[in-house]
């Protein structure tokens, strides 16, 4: 029923897009096993923990500072969300799990913003599902540590 | 291995994509939305502009809502219009066309509007209406080409939470803006509203600019070539004359079926939005312009966060176990919700919401639900449908059409449950027809999807008796209904005025208000000559009293002091508060008193 049909081609700055699209996919495709993950997850704390105490116990940060810390945090959180993704796949799952994580834990911490004195509630409330991923990413064996016997053998 | 398992297997092996074709595409979809979102800035500016305009210009509530009503007037009817034209141009320029006209028609109202008056005001915003609506046939339109049809579901789920960012950043920017603020030399007053629609385009600027050079229009421009597959029209390119577009989407009876529903979906969706504040405050008996109590901030703050699970959920299962269908999905949503609407209208008239811990929790949990219900519908309607009805060719049009019946459903809802709430609460039913209302459009919306389901199982005869009863019904409501309305309206009147023969002396003045009465009875006098029963009376007292009322004091006078009246007979039911809470106009009246005529009428 098409009417109208042209042949279309890509522009040289869609086909570096592209290949730059086909570099980020690949960083996500990679497997880590559960000691580099423990490991990663450890700095991540350092990280975000630094932050915490950082901004509690300096609140008033100059404003070229917060910028520099909030970038850190974002490449942080990237990085952290990266090693998630690459231990999913490492035990054979979909790295969109990854989502299962963040929003619960998102919602725990907005909502516990609003009302601290009930952060209990939420925690129970929303946090079962990603304490267990967690626990699953740290203690469940992946593909490339469940293959090692077989080697050996 | 299991048949889940297999069928997840078989169903991931047939989506499987080229390597970096889904970053590729989430860089587009992700410039896409945040276009869209920026729309948000500069369209949600104007709530917050409202009370700086009306103390400059002396707009009234009435006024600033009017230039509401025209804004969405246009903006779904633009729908229909920029729908069929983004088809004939592409979805990209049409949504850059609209950034380009959101950014004059905002500057002109931040630059210009030192002189003018309500009709300039009205006209530019009404004018702003118009071209927001580029917006969303645009982005439709784009990401049909984006998506194979069995994956429209979830992401139309993900975008619908997407989207609602535009909003939230002008809720966050709007209130600095207004607090004011110092850059360099740039300085910005406390209560500068004009900036309001000076900053946003800025932003709006700056993401078209993003916008123009990453998104494309369909994944060949981008390198990636027969990826996804369109059932509508596979053939390269995303264009077509406006007249085919015109020609096959109002010709095809699916988009029909779909518009109903959506229309179901904008008059239960937004019912629920705009009311729930007042709803909160008449049945809980909340206090929620000073002190919001937590459960209110919970139940409004989780909303938007079940309504996004609800639409991704419901867009998963259309997409996975319906192989795109989205009627099935939604059918059963609309009953489920027609099912809650009318267990909550059960309740509520039962007396079991209210200002207790298990009434707020039940009416909250109310809330919740429709909340649910009706945000998921309205993605897999609203979004993946027209989609799935339009193909990457006619999307927009497609979505243009079926997203204006959600405006248009939206304004009948509310201008029936404004009316009819006042009627019926006065009457001692409470917010029950609230719920009532939203039942019966959930239940058309149901039903369209119902006729739609049995059209595509190819059973003709049951589908026809389905609209028939859909056309029956909705005449049979619309005649009782407004009949019952406006038994409910003159009873009200009735009550009204035997209320202030009961509480007027103590409101008005033994003085005043044995000028009222006696001018009363010189009306009703003049009018009673030949009616014989003393209903025929009371009702030409009723009548007189309110020509009396308004004549003298003024419509909105008069008004205020019916609503005084009502006020005071609330507050007696609890004497204790009564004689702290309303000073007596009579107990300041240092006039003499008079002895009531005894002949007074209808006392």
């Amino acid at each position: 029923m098409s009417t109208e049909s042209t042949t279309i081609t890509a522009s040289p700055f869609q086909l570096k897009l592209k290949n730059l699209c086909i570099g980020i996919e690949k960083q996500f495709d990679k497997h880590i096993n559960r000691q580099s993950f423990a490991l990663r997850m450890v700095i991540a704390a350092v990280i975000f923990g630094g932050n915490h105490f950082l901004t509690k116990s300096q609140p008033d940060l100059s404003g070229g500072l917060t910028v520099a810390i909030n970038l850190i945090l974002a490449v942080a959180f990237v990085w952290t969300g990266l090693q998630i993704v690459r231990r999913f796949h490492d035990m054979e799952r979909t790295g969109g799990l990854i989502w299962a994580i963040v929003i619960p834990v998102w919602a725990i911490v907005k909502v516990t913003e609003q009302f601290p004195d009930q952060w209990i509630i939420w925690l129970v409330l929303f946090g079962a599902v990603p304490l267990k991923l967690f626990l699953e990413l740290l203690l469940k064996k992946g593909i490339q540590e469940a293959a090692e016997p077989e080697a050996m053998l | 291995m299991s048949i889940a398992a297999e069928s997840k297997l078989e169903w991931k092996e047939s989506h499987k994509h080229p390597p970096g074709f889904r970053a590729r595409r989430g860089f587009n979809w992700f410039t896409v939305g945040l276009m869209y979102s920026m729309y948000y800035m500069c369209r949600y500016n104007f709530r917050f502009a409202a009370p700086g305009m009306q103390e400059e210009f002396g707009f009234t509530t009435t006024q600033i809502a009017d230039i509401w009503v025209w804004f969405s007037l246009a903006y779904g009817t633009g729908q229909l219009i920029n729908g069929l034209f983004s088809d004939r141009i592409g979805g990209k320029t049409s949504m850059l066309l609209g950034a380009i006209g959101t950014i004059l028609v905002n500057s002109i109202y931040g630059f210009g509007s030192f002189a003018g008056n309500f009709s300039t005001f009205a006209g530019l915003w009404l004018l702003n209406g118009y071209i927001q609506a580029t917006g969303a046939p645009g982005m439709v339109k784009i990401n049909a080409a984006w998506f194979n049809r069995e994956e429209r579901g979830v992401f139309s789920g993900i975008f619908g939470f997407m989207i609602q960012s535009g909003q939230v950043a002008i809720s966050k920017l709007a209130p600095v803006i207004l607090a004011g603020f110092t850059i360099g030399v740039f300085v910005v007053e406390p209560g500068s509203w004009r900036y309001l629609f000076i900053i946003p385009p800025i932003f709006v600027a700056i993401i078209a600019v993003v916008f123009a050079l990453i998104p494309k229009q369909s994944p060949e421009e981008t390198g990636y070539r027969g990826v996804i597959h369109d059932e509508i029209d596979n053939s390269d390119g995303t264009t077509v004359p406006v007249k085919q577009a015109f020609k096959f989407i109002f010709s095809n009876p699916l988009v029909w079926f779909y518009a109903v529903a959506y229309a179901a979906t904008g008059a239960v969706r937004h019912s629920s939005d705009q009311l729930s504040i007042l709803y909160f405050r008449d049945v809980m008996g909340f206090n929620m312009t000073t002190d919001i109590p937590g459960i209110a901030i919970s139940t409004l703050a989780l909303i938007p966060m079940v309504a996004v699970g609800g639409s991704v959920l419901s867009g998963w299962v259309s997409d996975r176990f319906y192989r795109g269908n989205r009627y099935p999905v939604a059918m059963v949503l609309y009953f489920i919700e027609s099912i809650v609407l009318v267990i909550a209208a059960i309740v509520v008239l039962k007396g079991l919401v209210g200002p207790s811990t298990s009434g707020i929790l039940l009416g909250c949990m109310f809330l919740l639900l429709i909340a649910i219900t009706a945000n998921s519908t309205h993605s897999i309607v609203g979004a993946a449908a027209p989609m799935d009805i339009g193909g990457k060719k006619m999307a927009g049009f497609a979505a243009g059409v079926i997203d204006s019946f959600q405006y248009y459903g939206s304004a009948l809802s509310l201008f029936i449950t404004g009316r009819v709430i006042v009627a019926t609460q006065k009457a001692g039913y409470g917010w029950s027809f609230w719920f009532i209302i939203m039942t019966g459009f959930a239940l058309m919306g149901g039903c369209s999807m119902l006729a739609l389901t049995l059209k595509q199982k190819g059973k003709r005869g049951p589908m026809r008796a389905v609209i028939t009863f859909m056309v029956i019904a909705v005449l049979t409501v619309s005649i009782l209904g407004t009949r019952k309305y406006n038994q409910l309206v003159a009873i009200n009147e009735q009550q009204t005025t035997e209320t202030f023969y009961e509480s007027g002396e103590e409101i008005f003045g033994t003085l005043e208000y044995n000028k009222i009465v006696a001018e009363i009875q010189e009306l009703t006098a003049a009018s009673t000559d030949s009616v014989a029963s003393v209903e025929n009376e009371q009702q030409k007292a009723t009548n007189a009293f309110y020509q009396w009322g308004e004549e003298t004091c003024g419509t909105r006078k008069f008004n205020q002091m019916v609503e005084e009246i009502w006020e005071f007979k609330d507050a007696s039911a609890d004497p204790s508060e009564a004689v702290e809470d309303v000073e007596s106009p009579a107990a300041n009246n240092e006039a003499p008193v008079e002895e009531v005529p005894a002949d007074a009428p209808a006392k």
